[in-house]
């Protein structure tokens, strides 16, 4: 439908919206709360590592090398000493009854 | 548009750390004293040299990227999620998270409460009268 009237443009020097100072002052804050989050959240979770890996970190180091050398010796030997499976012989007897 | 709300606040009420007025951002280093008698409140996010003081009520909101050197905080509510190098008094209540630092004296009035892996190096001392607390439970 064509359209006979154009929309009246909106004048270049138009005023925009001057926010608030509570306005302002309510988004400044929640975006510094969303950082605030995130960081303390980050180095929370950093001193609680340590903490677990200062009271734990050996038994785990102890592990992961048990693992890896159940992986590296354990398995191969335990590989090459499987025994293998019986192959059935065929005699064949059908000459001496005939 | 989301609403983020306030850190988790276990002591300090959320409404006070909402009325805040006055913010050093992070990035902006700020060297002097604030000084108040109205009952408002500051957050700092930055880097603050310089003591911070309410005559009257009062809360500082110390932000994980804040760090307040060479300081002395004087306020109702203090509560710390950054770095305080100096002293701290506390009229009512004192909240530490587990992200905080502080290396220095710290003093209350009335309440307390120090989150697990907050690092303190200094001295916490209960303002009140211990005695009457004592003979009130016994």
């Amino acid at each position: 439908m064509p359209r006979f009237f154009k929309s009246p443009r909106k004048p270049l020097t138009a005023p925009s919206r001057v926010p608030e100072l509570s306005e302002l002052r309510h988004t400044v804050l929640q975006a510094s709360w969303r950082r605030d989050q995130w960081v303390s959240r980050r180095r929370l979770a950093l001193r609680w590592g340590l903490y677990y890996a200062g009271r734990y970190g050996l038994w785990i180091a102890l592990l992961a090398a048990g693992a890896f050398w159940v992986w590296l010796y354990g398995l191969p030997a335990v590989m090459q000493s499987k025994p293998e499976p019986e192959t059935p012989t065929l005699v064949l007897k059908s000459d001496e009854l005939l | 548009m989301s609403t983020t709300s306030p850190a988790t606040t276990r002591l300090v009420p959320t409404d006070r750390l909402s009325a805040i007025t006055s913010l050093i951002a992070e990035g902006a280093e700020f060297d002097g004293n604030f000084q108040t008698s109205r009952d408002q409140g500051i957050k700092v996010d930055g880097h603050l040299k310089g003591n911070i003081t309410f005559e009257t009520g009062g809360t500082v909101h110390v932000g994980a990227t804040g760090v307040i050197e060479s300081t002395r905080i004087e306020a109702d509510y203090v509560f710390i999620e950054g770095k305080i190098v100096g002293a701290v008094i506390a009229r009512k209540a004192l909240e530490i998270t587990g992200s905080a630092t502080v290396i220095g004296d710290a003093s209350y009035d009335e309440m307390i409460d120090m989150h697990p892996r907050a690092r303190v190096r200094g001295k916490i001392e209960y303002r009140g009268d211990i005695d009457a607390t004592t003979s009130s439970n016994s």
